[in-house]
Protein backbone atom coordinates (compact mmCIF):
# COMPACT_ATOMS: atom_id res chain seq x y z
CA UNK A 1 0.00 0.00 0.00
CA UNK A 2 2.80 2.32 0.93
CA UNK A 3 4.46 1.77 -2.40
CA UNK A 4 1.22 2.49 -4.27
CA UNK A 5 0.89 5.79 -2.43
CA UNK A 6 4.46 6.59 -3.36
CA UNK A 7 3.81 5.93 -6.99
CA UNK A 8 0.66 8.04 -6.98
CA UNK A 9 2.38 10.97 -5.35
CA UNK A 10 5.27 10.68 -7.76
CA UNK A 11 2.94 10.35 -10.70
CA UNK A 12 1.12 13.55 -9.95
CA UNK A 13 3.82 15.73 -8.50
CA UNK A 14 7.22 14.57 -9.54
CA UNK A 15 9.53 16.42 -11.86
CA UNK A 16 11.99 15.27 -14.46
CA UNK A 17 14.50 14.28 -11.89
CA UNK A 18 13.92 11.90 -9.03
CA UNK A 19 16.25 14.05 -6.95
CA UNK A 20 13.82 16.93 -6.80
CA UNK A 21 10.58 15.28 -5.93
CA UNK A 22 9.33 16.83 -2.73
CA UNK A 23 6.48 14.37 -2.95
CA UNK A 24 8.95 11.62 -2.21
CA UNK A 25 9.35 13.08 1.24
CA UNK A 26 5.78 12.13 2.03
CA UNK A 27 6.76 8.51 2.34
CA UNK A 28 10.38 8.02 1.29
CA UNK A 29 12.12 9.89 4.06
CA UNK A 30 15.28 7.86 3.57
CA UNK A 31 16.91 5.93 0.79
CA UNK A 32 19.92 3.69 1.23
CA UNK A 33 21.95 2.00 -1.47
CA UNK A 34 24.82 -0.42 -1.22
CA UNK A 35 26.87 -1.88 -4.01
CA UNK A 36 29.78 -4.23 -4.58
CA UNK A 37 31.79 -4.12 -7.81
CA UNK A 38 34.36 -6.61 -8.98
CA UNK A 39 36.44 -5.54 -11.97
CA UNK A 40 38.96 -8.01 -13.27
CA UNK A 41 41.27 -7.65 -16.26
CA UNK A 42 42.77 -10.63 -18.01
CA UNK A 43 46.01 -11.23 -16.03
CA UNK A 44 46.26 -7.54 -15.09
CA UNK A 45 44.35 -5.21 -12.78
CA UNK A 46 41.73 -6.34 -10.24
CA UNK A 47 39.51 -3.86 -8.42
CA UNK A 48 37.05 -4.52 -5.62
CA UNK A 49 34.81 -1.58 -4.86
CA UNK A 50 32.26 -1.03 -2.11
CA UNK A 51 29.83 1.88 -2.37
CA UNK A 52 27.41 2.94 0.35
CA UNK A 53 24.96 5.80 0.00
CA UNK A 54 22.27 7.24 2.28
CA UNK A 55 19.87 9.99 1.29
CA UNK A 56 17.47 11.64 3.67
CA UNK A 57 14.99 14.49 3.74
CA UNK A 58 16.23 16.61 6.61
CA UNK A 59 13.37 19.07 6.17
CA UNK A 60 10.58 19.51 3.66
CA UNK A 61 12.98 21.69 1.60
CA UNK A 62 16.33 20.00 2.17
CA UNK A 63 17.79 16.69 1.12
CA UNK A 64 21.16 15.41 2.29
CA UNK A 65 23.13 12.54 0.76
CA UNK A 66 26.31 10.94 1.98
CA UNK A 67 28.28 8.48 -0.12
CA UNK A 68 31.27 6.46 1.02
CA UNK A 69 33.43 4.46 -1.35
CA UNK A 70 36.19 1.98 -0.62
CA UNK A 71 38.38 0.61 -3.41
CA UNK A 72 40.98 -2.09 -3.28
CA UNK A 73 43.17 -2.27 -6.41
CA UNK A 74 45.94 -4.70 -7.23
CA UNK A 75 47.59 -6.55 -10.10
CA UNK A 76 49.88 -5.55 -12.90
CA UNK A 77 49.70 -2.60 -15.27
CA UNK A 78 51.82 -1.58 -18.28
CA UNK A 79 54.64 0.81 -17.43
CA UNK A 80 54.91 2.20 -20.96
CA UNK A 81 58.18 0.42 -21.73
CA UNK A 82 58.47 -1.84 -24.76
CA UNK A 83 58.41 -5.57 -24.21
CA UNK A 84 62.17 -6.02 -24.22
CA UNK A 85 62.51 -3.45 -21.41
CA UNK A 86 65.49 -3.73 -19.13
CA UNK A 87 64.25 -5.24 -15.84
CA UNK A 88 66.71 -3.17 -13.86
CA UNK A 89 65.14 0.12 -14.82
CA UNK A 90 61.40 -0.58 -14.98
CA UNK A 91 59.41 1.44 -12.47
CA UNK A 92 56.32 0.63 -10.48
CA UNK A 93 52.76 1.72 -11.05
CA UNK A 94 50.26 3.70 -9.00
CA UNK A 95 50.69 2.30 -5.53
CA UNK A 96 53.52 0.08 -6.70
CA UNK A 97 56.99 -0.33 -5.37
CA UNK A 98 59.11 -2.16 -7.87
CA UNK A 99 59.65 -3.63 -11.26
CA UNK A 100 58.54 -6.85 -12.81
CA UNK A 101 58.85 -8.02 -16.37
CA UNK A 102 61.93 -7.45 -18.41
CA UNK A 103 63.86 -9.63 -20.77
CA UNK A 104 61.47 -10.89 -23.38
CA UNK A 105 58.50 -10.64 -20.99
CA UNK A 106 56.03 -7.81 -21.07
CA UNK A 107 56.99 -4.83 -18.91
CA UNK A 108 54.22 -4.92 -16.37
CA UNK A 109 54.53 -3.35 -12.93
CA UNK A 110 52.86 -4.89 -9.91
CA UNK A 111 50.89 -2.53 -7.69
CA UNK A 112 48.60 -2.60 -4.72
CA UNK A 113 46.56 0.41 -3.65
CA UNK A 114 43.48 1.36 -1.66
CA UNK A 115 41.22 4.35 -2.03
CA UNK A 116 38.66 5.87 0.31
CA UNK A 117 36.28 8.52 -0.96
CA UNK A 118 33.55 10.44 0.84
CA UNK A 119 31.04 12.74 -0.85
CA UNK A 120 28.42 14.95 0.78
CA UNK A 121 25.55 16.39 -1.14
CA UNK A 122 22.99 18.95 0.01
CA UNK A 123 20.00 19.97 -2.03
CA UNK A 124 17.78 22.89 -1.10
CA UNK A 125 14.47 23.59 -2.77
CA UNK A 126 14.01 27.35 -2.98
CA UNK A 127 10.61 27.10 -4.59
CA UNK A 128 8.48 24.70 -6.57
CA UNK A 129 10.61 25.05 -9.72
CA UNK A 130 14.06 26.01 -8.45
CA UNK A 131 16.60 24.15 -6.38
CA UNK A 132 20.30 24.35 -5.63
CA UNK A 133 22.66 21.47 -5.06
CA UNK A 134 25.92 21.73 -3.09
CA UNK A 135 28.49 18.95 -3.22
CA UNK A 136 31.80 18.34 -1.49
CA UNK A 137 34.02 15.30 -2.04
CA UNK A 138 37.28 13.99 -0.66
CA UNK A 139 39.31 10.97 -1.72
CA UNK A 140 42.66 9.62 -0.68
CA UNK A 141 44.98 6.86 -1.93
CA UNK A 142 48.54 5.88 -1.12
CA UNK A 143 49.75 8.24 -3.83
CA UNK A 144 46.89 10.64 -4.49
CA UNK A 145 44.69 13.11 -2.60
CA UNK A 146 41.71 14.90 -4.11
CA UNK A 147 39.37 17.55 -2.79
CA UNK A 148 36.45 18.98 -4.73
CA UNK A 149 33.46 21.29 -4.34
CA UNK A 150 30.57 21.75 -6.73
CA UNK A 151 27.44 23.89 -7.03
CA UNK A 152 24.55 23.08 -9.36
CA UNK A 153 21.38 25.09 -10.01
CA UNK A 154 18.24 23.47 -11.43
CA UNK A 155 15.40 25.57 -12.80
CA UNK A 156 12.20 24.12 -14.23
CA UNK A 157 9.60 25.72 -16.42
CA UNK A 158 6.17 26.46 -14.97
CA UNK A 159 4.74 23.32 -16.53
CA UNK A 160 7.68 21.37 -15.08
CA UNK A 161 8.27 19.67 -18.39
CA UNK A 162 11.67 21.21 -19.03
CA UNK A 163 14.57 21.61 -16.63
CA UNK A 164 17.65 23.78 -17.10
CA UNK A 165 20.82 22.96 -15.20
CA UNK A 166 24.05 24.86 -14.74
CA UNK A 167 26.88 23.66 -12.56
CA UNK A 168 30.47 24.41 -11.63
CA UNK A 169 33.08 22.37 -9.78
CA UNK A 170 36.60 23.00 -8.56
CA UNK A 171 38.96 20.11 -7.82
CA UNK A 172 42.38 20.19 -6.18
CA UNK A 173 44.58 17.09 -6.57
CA UNK A 174 47.92 16.17 -5.06
CA UNK A 175 49.97 13.39 -6.67
CA UNK A 176 53.12 11.62 -5.53
CA UNK A 177 54.82 8.24 -5.75
CA UNK A 178 53.94 5.71 -3.08
CA UNK A 179 56.51 5.58 -0.33
CA UNK A 180 57.72 9.14 -0.97
CA UNK A 181 56.35 12.64 -1.42
CA UNK A 182 57.99 13.17 -4.79
CA UNK A 183 57.35 12.82 -8.50
CA UNK A 184 59.96 12.12 -11.19
CA UNK A 185 61.31 14.96 -13.28
CA UNK A 186 59.30 14.71 -16.53
CA UNK A 187 61.33 13.49 -19.50
CA UNK A 188 64.31 12.66 -17.31
CA UNK A 189 66.35 9.49 -17.64
CA UNK A 190 65.06 6.79 -15.27
CA UNK A 191 68.60 5.79 -14.27
CA UNK A 192 69.41 9.37 -13.24
CA UNK A 193 66.82 9.30 -10.40
CA UNK A 194 65.82 12.93 -10.73
CA UNK A 195 62.84 13.75 -8.56
CA UNK A 196 60.96 16.86 -7.54
CA UNK A 197 58.15 17.65 -5.13
CA UNK A 198 54.55 16.57 -4.95
CA UNK A 199 52.53 17.25 -8.07
CA UNK A 200 49.57 19.62 -7.73
CA UNK A 201 46.68 20.16 -10.08
CA UNK A 202 43.64 22.43 -10.06
CA UNK A 203 40.66 21.69 -12.29
CA UNK A 204 37.55 23.69 -13.04
CA UNK A 205 34.55 22.04 -14.64
CA UNK A 206 31.42 23.70 -15.97
CA UNK A 207 28.24 22.08 -17.22
CA UNK A 208 25.04 23.40 -18.78
CA UNK A 209 22.17 21.10 -19.52
CA UNK A 210 18.55 20.85 -20.47
CA UNK A 211 16.20 17.95 -19.80
CA UNK A 212 12.85 17.97 -21.50
CA UNK A 213 9.77 15.81 -21.77
CA UNK A 214 9.13 14.88 -25.41
CA UNK A 215 5.93 12.98 -24.73
CA UNK A 216 4.35 10.72 -22.12
CA UNK A 217 6.88 8.01 -22.83
CA UNK A 218 10.01 9.92 -23.73
CA UNK A 219 12.39 12.25 -21.95
CA UNK A 220 15.64 13.65 -23.36
CA UNK A 221 18.67 15.35 -21.85
CA UNK A 222 21.42 17.43 -23.47
CA UNK A 223 24.58 18.53 -21.67
CA UNK A 224 27.48 20.76 -22.65
CA UNK A 225 30.55 20.35 -20.50
CA UNK A 226 33.79 22.30 -20.36
CA UNK A 227 36.80 21.63 -18.18
CA UNK A 228 40.17 23.25 -17.68
CA UNK A 229 42.93 21.62 -15.64
CA UNK A 230 46.26 23.21 -14.75
CA UNK A 231 49.25 21.72 -13.01
CA UNK A 232 50.81 18.29 -12.83
CA UNK A 233 49.11 16.14 -15.51
CA UNK A 234 51.85 13.52 -15.83
CA UNK A 235 51.62 9.96 -14.49
CA UNK A 236 54.53 9.64 -12.03
CA UNK A 237 54.92 5.92 -12.73
CA UNK A 238 54.81 5.85 -16.52
CA UNK A 239 57.95 5.63 -18.59
CA UNK A 240 58.83 5.19 -22.25
CA UNK A 241 61.59 3.34 -24.04
CA UNK A 242 64.31 4.81 -26.19
CA UNK A 243 64.77 2.30 -28.99
CA UNK A 244 67.19 1.99 -31.89
CA UNK A 245 66.10 1.77 -35.52
CA UNK A 246 65.46 -1.97 -35.00
CA UNK A 247 63.08 -1.32 -32.10
CA UNK A 248 65.52 -2.59 -29.49
CA UNK A 249 65.38 -0.62 -26.26
CA UNK A 250 68.62 0.90 -25.05
CA UNK A 251 67.36 3.36 -22.42
CA UNK A 252 64.25 4.47 -20.51
CA UNK A 253 62.87 7.91 -19.65
CA UNK A 254 60.02 9.17 -17.48
CA UNK A 255 57.06 10.45 -19.46
CA UNK A 256 56.09 14.14 -19.59
CA UNK A 257 52.68 15.63 -20.41
CA UNK A 258 51.51 19.23 -20.90
CA UNK A 259 50.74 21.14 -17.71
CA UNK A 260 47.24 22.05 -18.83
CA UNK A 261 44.31 20.35 -20.47
CA UNK A 262 41.11 21.86 -21.87
CA UNK A 263 38.26 19.41 -22.35
CA UNK A 264 34.79 19.76 -23.77
CA UNK A 265 31.94 17.37 -24.46
CA UNK A 266 28.42 17.24 -25.82
CA UNK A 267 26.18 14.58 -24.37
CA UNK A 268 22.68 13.55 -25.42
CA UNK A 269 20.57 11.01 -23.55
CA UNK A 270 17.17 9.59 -24.28
CA UNK A 271 14.88 7.48 -22.13
CA UNK A 272 11.82 5.95 -23.73
CA UNK A 273 9.20 3.43 -22.72
CA UNK A 274 7.97 1.43 -25.70
CA UNK A 275 4.34 0.93 -26.64
CA UNK A 276 3.18 -1.75 -26.73
CA UNK A 277 5.45 -3.78 -24.52
CA UNK A 278 6.31 -1.17 -21.89
CA UNK A 279 9.99 -1.94 -22.17
CA UNK A 280 12.62 0.77 -21.74
CA UNK A 281 15.14 2.17 -24.17
CA UNK A 282 18.11 4.05 -22.74
CA UNK A 283 20.29 5.64 -25.37
CA UNK A 284 23.24 7.95 -24.77
CA UNK A 285 25.79 9.55 -27.06
CA UNK A 286 28.78 11.70 -26.16
CA UNK A 287 31.23 13.57 -28.33
CA UNK A 288 34.41 14.53 -26.51
CA UNK A 289 37.41 16.61 -27.52
CA UNK A 290 40.40 18.19 -25.80
CA UNK A 291 43.46 20.24 -26.64
CA UNK A 292 45.66 17.14 -26.40
CA UNK A 293 44.01 16.20 -29.70
CA UNK A 294 42.00 13.36 -28.17
CA UNK A 295 38.59 13.08 -29.81
CA UNK A 296 36.10 10.39 -28.96
CA UNK A 297 32.64 9.06 -29.65
CA UNK A 298 30.70 7.08 -27.06
CA UNK A 299 27.43 5.28 -27.75
CA UNK A 300 25.66 3.51 -24.95
CA UNK A 301 22.48 1.52 -25.53
CA UNK A 302 20.45 -0.33 -22.92
CA UNK A 303 17.19 -2.10 -23.59
CA UNK A 304 15.20 -3.06 -20.53
CA UNK A 305 12.71 -5.90 -20.84
CA UNK A 306 10.15 -5.56 -18.05
CA UNK A 307 8.53 -8.85 -17.06
CA UNK A 308 5.07 -9.40 -15.60
CA UNK A 309 6.50 -10.12 -12.14
CA UNK A 310 8.27 -6.70 -12.20
CA UNK A 311 11.69 -8.29 -12.68
CA UNK A 312 13.66 -6.90 -15.59
CA UNK A 313 16.51 -7.91 -17.85
CA UNK A 314 18.57 -5.12 -19.36
CA UNK A 315 21.11 -6.00 -22.07
CA UNK A 316 23.67 -3.30 -22.76
CA UNK A 317 26.05 -2.47 -25.57
CA UNK A 318 28.54 0.38 -25.27
CA UNK A 319 30.89 1.43 -28.04
CA UNK A 320 33.78 3.83 -27.53
CA UNK A 321 36.41 5.06 -29.97
CA UNK A 322 39.14 7.65 -29.44
CA UNK A 323 42.00 9.19 -31.36
CA UNK A 324 45.39 9.34 -29.71
CA UNK A 325 46.88 12.30 -27.87
CA UNK A 326 49.23 14.29 -30.07
CA UNK A 327 52.23 13.50 -27.84
CA UNK A 328 51.52 9.77 -27.57
CA UNK A 329 54.27 7.51 -28.89
CA UNK A 330 54.81 3.85 -28.10
CA UNK A 331 58.56 4.54 -27.92
CA UNK A 332 61.14 7.08 -29.03
CA UNK A 333 63.51 6.10 -31.83
CA UNK A 334 67.12 7.31 -31.60
CA UNK A 335 70.52 5.89 -32.54
CA UNK A 336 72.09 3.90 -29.73
CA UNK A 337 74.82 6.38 -29.03
CA UNK A 338 74.78 8.15 -25.63
CA UNK A 339 77.07 10.84 -26.98
CA UNK A 340 74.47 12.09 -29.43
CA UNK A 341 71.73 14.45 -28.20
CA UNK A 342 68.32 12.77 -28.00
CA UNK A 343 66.24 15.76 -29.14
CA UNK A 344 63.19 14.56 -27.25
CA UNK A 345 59.93 16.35 -28.02
CA UNK A 346 58.50 18.75 -25.44
CA UNK A 347 55.96 16.14 -24.31
CA UNK A 348 55.89 12.39 -24.69
CA UNK A 349 53.85 9.60 -23.14
CA UNK A 350 53.56 5.89 -23.95
CA UNK A 351 50.50 5.44 -21.70
CA UNK A 352 48.27 3.01 -23.63
CA UNK A 353 45.16 4.94 -22.55
CA UNK A 354 46.26 7.87 -24.71
CA UNK A 355 46.60 5.70 -27.84
CA UNK A 356 44.09 5.29 -30.69
CA UNK A 357 41.51 3.01 -29.15
CA UNK A 358 38.30 1.10 -29.82
CA UNK A 359 36.38 -0.36 -26.93
CA UNK A 360 33.22 -2.45 -26.77
CA UNK A 361 31.42 -3.28 -23.54
CA UNK A 362 28.49 -5.68 -23.56
CA UNK A 363 26.48 -7.48 -20.93
CA UNK A 364 23.26 -7.34 -18.99
CA UNK A 365 21.65 -6.31 -15.71
CA UNK A 366 18.96 -8.30 -13.96
CA UNK A 367 16.73 -6.42 -11.52
CA UNK A 368 14.44 -7.82 -8.85
CA UNK A 369 12.13 -5.47 -6.95
CA UNK A 370 10.80 -6.47 -3.55
CA UNK A 371 7.51 -5.63 -1.91
CA UNK A 372 9.07 -3.59 0.87
CA UNK A 373 10.26 -0.84 -1.49
CA UNK A 374 13.62 -2.46 -2.04
CA UNK A 375 15.36 -3.83 -5.10
CA UNK A 376 18.35 -5.93 -6.06
CA UNK A 377 20.30 -5.36 -9.29
CA UNK A 378 23.00 -7.64 -10.62
CA UNK A 379 25.06 -6.94 -13.70
CA UNK A 380 27.66 -8.83 -15.63
CA UNK A 381 29.58 -7.18 -18.46
CA UNK A 382 32.64 -7.80 -20.56
CA UNK A 383 34.86 -5.01 -21.86
CA UNK A 384 37.21 -5.46 -24.79
CA UNK A 385 39.66 -2.68 -25.71
CA UNK A 386 41.91 -2.58 -28.75
CA UNK A 387 44.84 -0.20 -29.18
CA UNK A 388 46.55 0.67 -32.45
CA UNK A 389 50.12 1.36 -31.38
CA UNK A 390 50.56 0.25 -27.79
CA UNK A 391 52.87 -2.51 -26.70
CA UNK A 392 49.82 -4.23 -25.23
CA UNK A 393 47.34 -4.05 -28.07
CA UNK A 394 44.34 -5.37 -26.11
CA UNK A 395 42.80 -5.15 -22.67
CA UNK A 396 39.89 -7.36 -21.66
CA UNK A 397 37.97 -7.08 -18.42
CA UNK A 398 35.04 -8.68 -16.64
CA UNK A 399 32.72 -6.40 -14.68
CA UNK A 400 30.41 -7.79 -12.00
CA UNK A 401 28.27 -5.57 -9.80
CA UNK A 402 25.53 -6.29 -7.30
CA UNK A 403 23.51 -3.45 -5.75
CA UNK A 404 20.75 -3.31 -3.19
CA UNK A 405 18.52 -0.30 -2.59
CA UNK A 406 15.89 0.33 0.06
CA UNK A 407 13.54 3.23 0.57
CA UNK A 408 12.01 3.88 4.00
CA UNK B 1 48.94 13.60 -38.80
CA UNK B 2 47.70 11.73 -41.88
CA UNK B 3 47.50 8.53 -39.86
CA UNK B 4 45.55 10.38 -37.18
CA UNK B 5 43.08 11.71 -39.75
CA UNK B 6 42.62 8.21 -41.18
CA UNK B 7 41.98 6.91 -37.72
CA UNK B 8 39.48 9.68 -37.05
CA UNK B 9 37.66 8.85 -40.28
CA UNK B 10 37.47 5.23 -39.17
CA UNK B 11 36.06 6.32 -35.82
CA UNK B 12 33.38 8.39 -37.53
CA UNK B 13 32.52 5.57 -39.95
CA UNK B 14 32.18 3.02 -37.16
CA UNK B 15 30.05 5.40 -35.10
CA UNK B 16 27.81 6.05 -38.11
CA UNK B 17 27.43 2.31 -38.68
CA UNK B 18 26.45 1.88 -35.04
CA UNK B 19 23.88 4.69 -35.26
CA UNK B 20 22.43 3.39 -38.54
CA UNK B 21 22.14 -0.14 -37.15
CA UNK B 22 20.42 1.24 -34.08
CA UNK B 23 18.01 3.38 -36.11
CA UNK B 24 17.13 0.46 -38.39
CA UNK B 25 16.48 -1.68 -35.34
CA UNK B 26 14.32 0.96 -33.68
CA UNK B 27 12.40 1.92 -36.80
CA UNK B 28 11.68 -1.77 -37.39
CA UNK B 29 9.47 -1.78 -34.34
CA UNK B 30 7.91 1.62 -35.06
CA UNK B 31 9.67 3.15 -32.08
CA UNK B 32 11.16 6.17 -33.86
CA UNK B 33 7.72 7.69 -34.38
CA UNK B 34 6.76 7.12 -30.74
CA UNK B 35 9.95 8.80 -29.59
CA UNK B 36 9.86 11.86 -31.81
CA UNK B 37 6.19 12.90 -31.61
CA UNK B 38 6.03 15.89 -29.29
CA UNK B 39 3.14 15.97 -26.79
CA UNK B 40 2.01 18.37 -24.12
CA UNK B 41 2.16 16.19 -21.01
CA UNK B 42 -0.08 17.17 -18.11
CA UNK B 43 1.05 16.56 -14.52
CA UNK B 44 -1.39 13.69 -14.10
CA UNK B 45 0.06 12.04 -17.22
CA UNK B 46 3.55 11.73 -15.75
CA UNK B 47 3.11 8.27 -14.30
CA UNK B 48 5.55 6.69 -16.76
CA UNK B 49 8.01 9.59 -16.59
CA UNK B 50 8.07 9.32 -12.81
CA UNK B 51 9.29 5.75 -12.86
CA UNK B 52 12.83 5.15 -11.71
CA UNK B 53 13.72 3.62 -15.05
CA UNK B 54 12.99 6.97 -16.75
CA UNK B 55 15.36 9.03 -14.61
CA UNK B 56 18.90 10.23 -15.44
CA UNK B 57 20.65 8.06 -14.35
CA UNK B 58 18.45 5.03 -13.88
CA UNK B 59 20.86 3.40 -11.42
CA UNK B 60 23.19 5.70 -9.49
CA UNK B 61 25.36 2.85 -8.21
CA UNK B 62 25.96 1.55 -11.70
CA UNK B 63 26.54 5.03 -13.10
CA UNK B 64 29.12 5.80 -10.40
CA UNK B 65 30.98 2.53 -11.01
CA UNK B 66 30.91 3.06 -14.78
CA UNK B 67 32.32 6.54 -14.41
CA UNK B 68 35.25 5.20 -12.40
CA UNK B 69 35.96 2.31 -14.79
CA UNK B 70 35.81 4.29 -18.01
CA UNK B 71 37.62 7.30 -16.51
CA UNK B 72 40.46 4.94 -15.58
CA UNK B 73 40.65 3.11 -18.91
CA UNK B 74 39.89 5.81 -21.49
CA UNK B 75 41.23 9.30 -22.19
CA UNK B 76 37.77 10.91 -22.21
CA UNK B 77 35.60 11.77 -19.24
CA UNK B 78 32.69 13.92 -18.12
CA UNK B 79 29.43 15.01 -19.65
CA UNK B 80 26.97 13.80 -17.05
CA UNK B 81 27.58 16.18 -14.17
CA UNK B 82 30.14 17.99 -12.06
CA UNK B 83 31.69 17.20 -8.70
CA UNK B 84 33.15 14.10 -7.13
CA UNK B 85 36.73 13.14 -6.42
CA UNK B 86 39.59 12.16 -8.70
CA UNK B 87 41.83 9.14 -8.60
CA UNK B 88 45.23 7.99 -9.80
CA UNK B 89 43.87 4.84 -11.35
CA UNK B 90 45.81 2.43 -13.50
Amino acid sequence: MKSIRNKLSLATCSLLSAGNAAAEAIENAWEVDGSYLHYSEDERVTVNKLIGSAKGFVSNKDTATIQVVFDSMSGATPTGAVKNANPLTSTGASGGTGPTGGGTAAPLAEFDDTRVAVALDWQHEHNRTFNMNYNGAFSVENDWRSLSAAVTANKETKSRSTKFTVGAAVTYDEIWRKGSTTTPEPLSRVADNLFRGTGERTSTDLIAGIATVINRRTVAQFNLAYGLANGYMTDPYKIFSIVDENGIEWDQYYEGRPDSRMRYSITAKLNHQTFPGNNNIHLAYRYYGDDWDVKSHTLDYKHRFNFANSHYLEPRLRYYAQTKAEFYQNSFVAPNNPNLPLNLPQYLSADYRLDDMNSVTGGFTYGIPFRNDADLRTRLEYMSQKFDNSEFDTNKALIFQISYGKRF
Amino acid sequence: MVANNNKYTTVIRMSRLFIIALLVCLSGCGTIRNITVKEDVKPWQKDILAQRSMQFPQDKMQAYADEHIFFSKEASTGGSGVGGGGCGCN
